[in-house]
C-alpha cells in the first residue's frame, strides 16, 4: 500500500528533480520521506486501532495525498508554490491556483508519522546556521526543503508577522537563503473587530493579493474565489457545530480530531476534501452525542491545552490521555475564532475581507499578538472558553522557539489559577522534538498533575 | 580626558548623576525600551527620555519568576532591575513591541508589581508596531504615536505642541549629526577613540538631557582632534544583538584589536538616521522612526539591513566582523547567519558568536573565541 501511494502521489519521487533545492540526499532518503509523509505509518496506526476513529482515516488520508500530490506536480503542470505559514487558512491560494507549502505541516506529520522521523531535518537547519532556538515547527520543514527532498518553494508569504518573531524570522531567511521573493502579511499590534486594526489587515491581505497576481500572472478569478469561499464557509459551519458539542459532558469529541481539523484547515481550507473532513468528523461526534457516548468511559479531567499539544510518537499522546479519562476539550491551534466573521460571499471584495478576517481570527494570529489581557487576547478567549466548556484544569506544552508564549505563559497561568480558579501545568518540553523532554516525562507530570491537583 | 570620562561614566550605571540632577529640579523621567519609541514627543512634553536596559543586574531569580526559559537574558537583567528597584527613578514607562521578548515586559513587569516584586511606574504605556512598511502601516504607526501623545498628556498635564516638536527635531538632529562625527573619526586610519569608549558616548546619550549632552559632544569632538589615533591592531566592527555593556567590547580590545564600526541598536542604528525638519514636524518624526536603519524585526528587510552592514564595514576598513546574538535571539541569531554567508563572500572575515547578555559570565570563553578570530586575521 505504501509503495502504490507513493507512486500515485509522486510519480517521480524516487529521483530528485530540478525543481528541488539541491542537496546531497540519497534516492533512499527521498522515498522513505516521501513515505512518511503520505503514510505517516505510527499516526495511521494508532488512528486505525481506535474503532470511533476510522471513518474520518480515509477522507483525512485523501485530502492528505491530494495536498501532497498538488504539491509534487505544482512545477510539472505550471503552478508556482508559496512557503507559507500554518497560521494562515490557504483558500485564497488554491483560488489561485498556488499551491501551499507549509513546513508546519511537513513537520507535524513527520514526527508524528516515523519515530525519530524529524530529528535529522531539524539538526540540518542547524548545521546551516539557523539558530537551534528557533522553532521545531518550522525547522524540521525546512530541513526538508533545504535538504533537496521536496519541491523548492518559488516565493514565500509570512503571515505569522505580529504573532510569532521566530516563525516570521524563518520565512525571512528562507526568502533570503533561496533568493526568492516575500510577502509580509502583516497582523496589527493589536486586534479588534472590524475596527482599525481589521481594516488594517484586510490591506495587508489585499497587498498579498496583488503580490500573487505579480508572481502567478493571473488575475484572482471570481467565480473560483467563490467556490473556495463557499467550501470555506462549509467547513466554518462544521468547526462551529463540533465546537458545541464539546460542551457535552462527557466530552464525545475525540482528542485527535483537534488535529485533524486544524490540519485540514492548514492545509486544505477551501478545498471540497477539506469539507468532506469536517463533514465526517461532525457526523461522527454528533451520533456519539445522540447516543450519549462520551470519548471517555469516565471523565476524571476535562483538559485545555493553552497552546499545542504532543505532536510525536504516533499521536499516542492523545489516546493516552483518553484511555487516562482526561478529555482534550481545547488545544488552541483548534481555537479558530470562528465566531468573529461569517464568509460572506456576495461580491469579490466581500469575499477578500471574510478571508482576510478569517485569517486575522486564526489561533495564534488573534490570540497572542497584543498584551495578554487586551481585548480578544490570550487571557480573555481561555477565560471565556474555559467556561463555556466546564474546563477544569489548564496546561501549557510548547516549544523551546516560542519565545512569545514562553515570555507570558507564567503570567498567564497566574491569571487562570486565580481568576477562573482553574489549576495549571507548565511542562518544559517541545511539542516536535521528544529530545528536549522524554515522552514518558511528559506523560508523568500530566498524570501527577491530575491525580493532585484535579482528581478531588 | 577629564571630558571622556564625563561622556562614558554614565552609561556603567543606572541612574547617573545628570538624571539625579533633573529629578533634583522636579524633573520627571520616562523609560524607553528600544530605537523604536520616538524620543522627540517624550523631550517636546519637558519630560527627559531614558532608554532602561539590564546593566547592573548580577542574578534574574526574580525575573525566572515571571518569564520562561527560552527567554533573552538582556531583557530579564531589564526585569530584574526593575524588580530590584533601579528604575523607582521613572516617572513613565513606555514598552515598544521591538521584539517578543522585549514586548513581554509589558505583561511581566505590570505582574510582578501587582506581587509586590516590583515598582510599578504610575505611567506604564505600550508602544505598538506594525512590521510591514507602506501607507497604511504608516498611518497605523501615526495613530499609534498620536494615541500615545494623549495619554501622556493626559498623565502629566503637559501639551505636546508642534512648535515643542519642531524643537525636539532639532536638537535630536544634532546629537545625530554629532555621533556620526565621532563614528566618522572612527573611519580615520589613526583611530582617536576606542570602542569602549565609543559605546560608552553613545550609551550616554540615551540617558542624559539631550541639550547638556550635545554642548559635552562638541567639545569633546574638539579634543579628539588632538588625540593621538590607535594605530597596527585589528580593527573589527560589532553587529547584532542588543548591548549596554561596555565590558564586553572592551574584553575584545584588550586582546589587541580595536572597535571602529558597528551595526547595533546602542550604536549607529540608534541615531543614523536623521528627521526631516520641513513638513509636519509629528509625520517627520514618524517616518523617521519607521524608515531608519532596519532591526531584524522587520520582515523581508534584509537586503537594507546588509547594505548599511557592508557599506560601514567597507568604509570603517574593517578587517573582521563579529556577528554576535544573545541567546534566544532569534531574530539577530538568523540574520547573523546571512551576514556571514554575505560578508565572507566579499572577503571579509567573520565571527558567529552565541553568547549571554550580562556580567560577563563566560568570559573564558569569549576571550578564546575572539583570540581565534584575531589569529585568523592577523594570518
Amino acid at each position: 500500500m505504501n509503495e502504490k501511494l507513493i507512486q500515485a502521489s509522486f510519480p517521480q519521487a524516487l529521483s530528485r528533480r530540478p525543481g528541488m533545492v539541491s542537496g546531497t540526499a540519497t534516492d533512499k532518503e527521498v522515498k522513505d520521506m516521501l513515505e512518511a509523509l503520505i503514510v505517516t505509518p505510527g499516526l495511521m496506526e494508532t488512528l486505525m486501532l481506535e474503532p470511533y476513529l476510522s471513518e474520518v482515516v480515509w477522507p483525512f488520508q485523501e485530502m492528505r495525498s491530494s495536498y501532497l500530490q498538488n504539491l509534487s506536480n505544482a512545477h510539472k503542470e505550471g503552478k508556482k508554490i508559496a512557503f507559507e505559514s500554518f497560521c494562515f487558512p490557504p483558500a485564497i491560494l488554491y483560488a489561485m491556483d498556488v499551491v501551499p507549502l507549509s513546513p508546519e505541516v511537513i513537520s507535524s506529520f513527520l514526527s508524528l508519522g516515523v519515530p525519530k522521523g524529524i530529528f535529522r531535518f531539524i539538526d540540518y537547519t542547524t548545521g546551516i546556521g539557523i539558530p537551534e532556538t528557533m522553532c521545531t515547527a518550522q525547522r524540521g520543514g525546512v530541513g526538508v526543503i533545504l535538504s533537496g527532498l521536496i519541491e523548492k518553494p518559488d516565493m514565500v508569504l509570512n503571515a505569522a508577522s505580529g504573532s510569532c518573531d521566530t516563525n516570521s524570522k524563518m520565512f525571512d531567511f528562507v526568502s533570503e537563503y533561496l533568493h526568492i521573493p516575500f510577502c509580509n502579511i502583516d497582523a496589527p499590534p493589536y486586534w479588534d473587530e472590524d475596527g482599525e486594526m481589521t481594516k488594517y489587515y484586510r490591506k495587508e491581505y489585499r497587498k498579498m493579493v496583488s503580490f500573487l497576481e505579480e508572481q502567478t500572472g493571473n488575475k484572482l478569478d471570481e467565480d473560483k474565489l467563490r467556490q473556495c469561499c463557499e467550501e470555506a464557509k462549509k467547513q466554518d459551519e462544521y468547526v462551529a457545530e463540533i465546537y458545541d458539542l464539546r460542551r457535552a459532558v462527557p466530552n464525545p469529541v475525540p482528542a485527535v480530531f483537534n488535529l485533524i481539523m486544524f490540519g485540514t484547515r492548514f492545509m486544505s481550507s477551501g478545498t471540497p476534501q477539506a469539507t468532506e473532513v469536517m463533514k465526517t468528523m461532525y457526523e461522527v461526534v454528533k451520533e456519539r452525542y445522540r447516543r450519549g457516548e462520551g470519548v471517555l468511559p469516565r471523565e476524571r479531567a476535562r483538559a485545555a491545552f493553552v497552546y499545542l499539544s504532543h505532536f510525536t510518537m504516533g499521536g499516542e499522546f492523545w489516546i493516552w490521555l483518553e484511555h487516562n479519562g482526561i478529555s482534550l476539550i481545547m488545544e488552541a491551534l483548534a481555537m479558530l475564532g470562528h465566531q468573529h466573521y461569517t464568509i460572506d460571499t456576495s461580491t469579490a471584495d466581500t469575499m477578500l475581507n471574510s478571508l482576510a478576517e478569517q485569517a486575522h481570527n486564526m489561533l495564534m494570529t488573534k490570540q497572542i499578538r497584543g498584551p495578554l489581557d487586551y481585548p480578544g487576547q490570550w487571557f480573555e478567549d481561555i477565560a471565556t472558553l474555559a467556561k463555556d466548556l466546564s474546563i477544569d484544569c489548564a496546561i501549557y506544552l510548547g516549544t523551546l522557539g516560542c519565545k512569545n508564549t514562553w515570555g507570558g505563559i507564567k503570567v498567564l497561568m497566574k491569571a487562570i489559577e486565580e481568576e477562573l480558579g482553574v489549576p495549571t501545568l507548565i511542562i518544559h518540553s517541545d511539542t516536535w522534538d521528544d529530545r528536549v523532554t522524554l515522552w514518558p516525562t511528559i506523560r508523568d507530570q500530566i498524570e501527577e498533575f491530575v491525580n493532585t491537583m484535579v482528581v478531588q | 580626558m577629564e571630558l571622556m570620562e564625563k561622556l562614558v561614566q554614565p552609561a556603567k550605571t543606572l541612574s547617573n548623576p545628570y538624571v539625579e540632577a533633573w529629578k533634583k529640579k522636579g524633573g520627571k523621567v520616562i523609560g524607553y525600551s528600544g530605537t523604536y519609541t520616538p524620543e522627540e514627543i517624550i523631550y517636546a512634553a519637558g519630560i527627559l527620555p531614558y532608554r532602561i536596559g539590564g546593566r547592573g543586574a548580577t542574578k534574574v531569580t526574580i525575573a525566572d519568576m515571571y518569564v520562561g526559559p527560552v527567554i533573552c537574558s538582556y531583557v530579564k537583567c531589564l526585569l530584574e532591575n526593575a524588580a530590584d528597584g533601579r528604575f523607582d527613578f521613572l516617572d513613565g514607562a513606555i514598552i515598544t513591541y521591538e521584539c517578543d521578548h522585549m514586548r513581554r515586559i509589558f505583561d511581566t513587569w505590570r505582574r510582578a508589581a501587582k506581587d509586590g516584586n516590583a515598582h510599578l511606574p504610575a505611567f506604564f504605556e505600550y508602544y505598538g508596531l506594525p512590521h510591514s512598511r507602506g501607507e497604511h502601516a504608516s498611518k497605523l504607526l501615526m495613530d499609534e504615536t498620536q494615541r500615545l501623545i494623549k495619554e501622556l498628556e493626559k498623565h502629566f498635564g503637559v501639551e505636546v505642541t508642534e512648535e515643542g516638536l519642531r524643537n525636539a527635531i532639532k536638537v535630536y538632529n544634532k546629537t545625530r549629526k554629532l555621533l556620526r562625527k565621532l563614528y566618522e573619526l572612527r573611519e580615520k586610519d589613526k583611530v582617536p577613540i576606542t570602542g569602549t569608549e565609543a559605546l560608552g558616548i553613545v550609551i550616554t546619550s540615551t540617558v542624559m538631557p539631550k541639550d547638556d549632552y550635545n554642548k559635552q559632544l562638541e567639545r569633546l569632538l574638539g579634543e579628539l582632534d588632538e588625540r593621538e589615533g590607535i594605530t597596527g591592531k585589528p580593527r573589527l566592527m560589532i553587529v547584532g544583538s542588543v548591548n549596554d555593556d561596555v565590558e564586553l567590547v572592551r574584553l575584545v580590545e584588550d586582546l589587541g584589536a580595536v572597535v571602529v564600526a558597528d551595526s547595533l541598536c546602542f550604536g549607529a542604528r540608534c541615531f543614523w538616521n536623521l528627521v526631516e525638519e520641513e513638513g509636519d514636524p509629528l509625520h517627520a518624526i514618524v517616518n523617521r522612526y519607521w524608515e531608519h536603519i532596519p532591526c531584524p524585526r522587520m520582515f523581508g528587510e534584509y537586503s537594507r539591513r546588509y547594505s548599511f552592514v557592508r557599506d560601514i564595514a567597507k568604509s570603517g576598513k574593517v578587517d573582521g566582523v563579529i556577528l554576535e546574538n544573545i541567546r534566544f535571539c532569534d531574530l539577530h541569531g538568523a540574520d547573523n547567519t546571512l551576514y556571514g554567508r554575505d560578508l565572507e563572500a566579499e572577503g571579509i572575515p567573520t565571527l558567529m558568536l552565541e553568547r549571554q547578555y550580562g556580567p560577563l559570565a563566560d568570559t573564558g570563553r569569549l576571550k578564546t573565541r575572539f583570540q581565534a578570530f584575531l589569529e585568523r586575521i592577523r594570518r
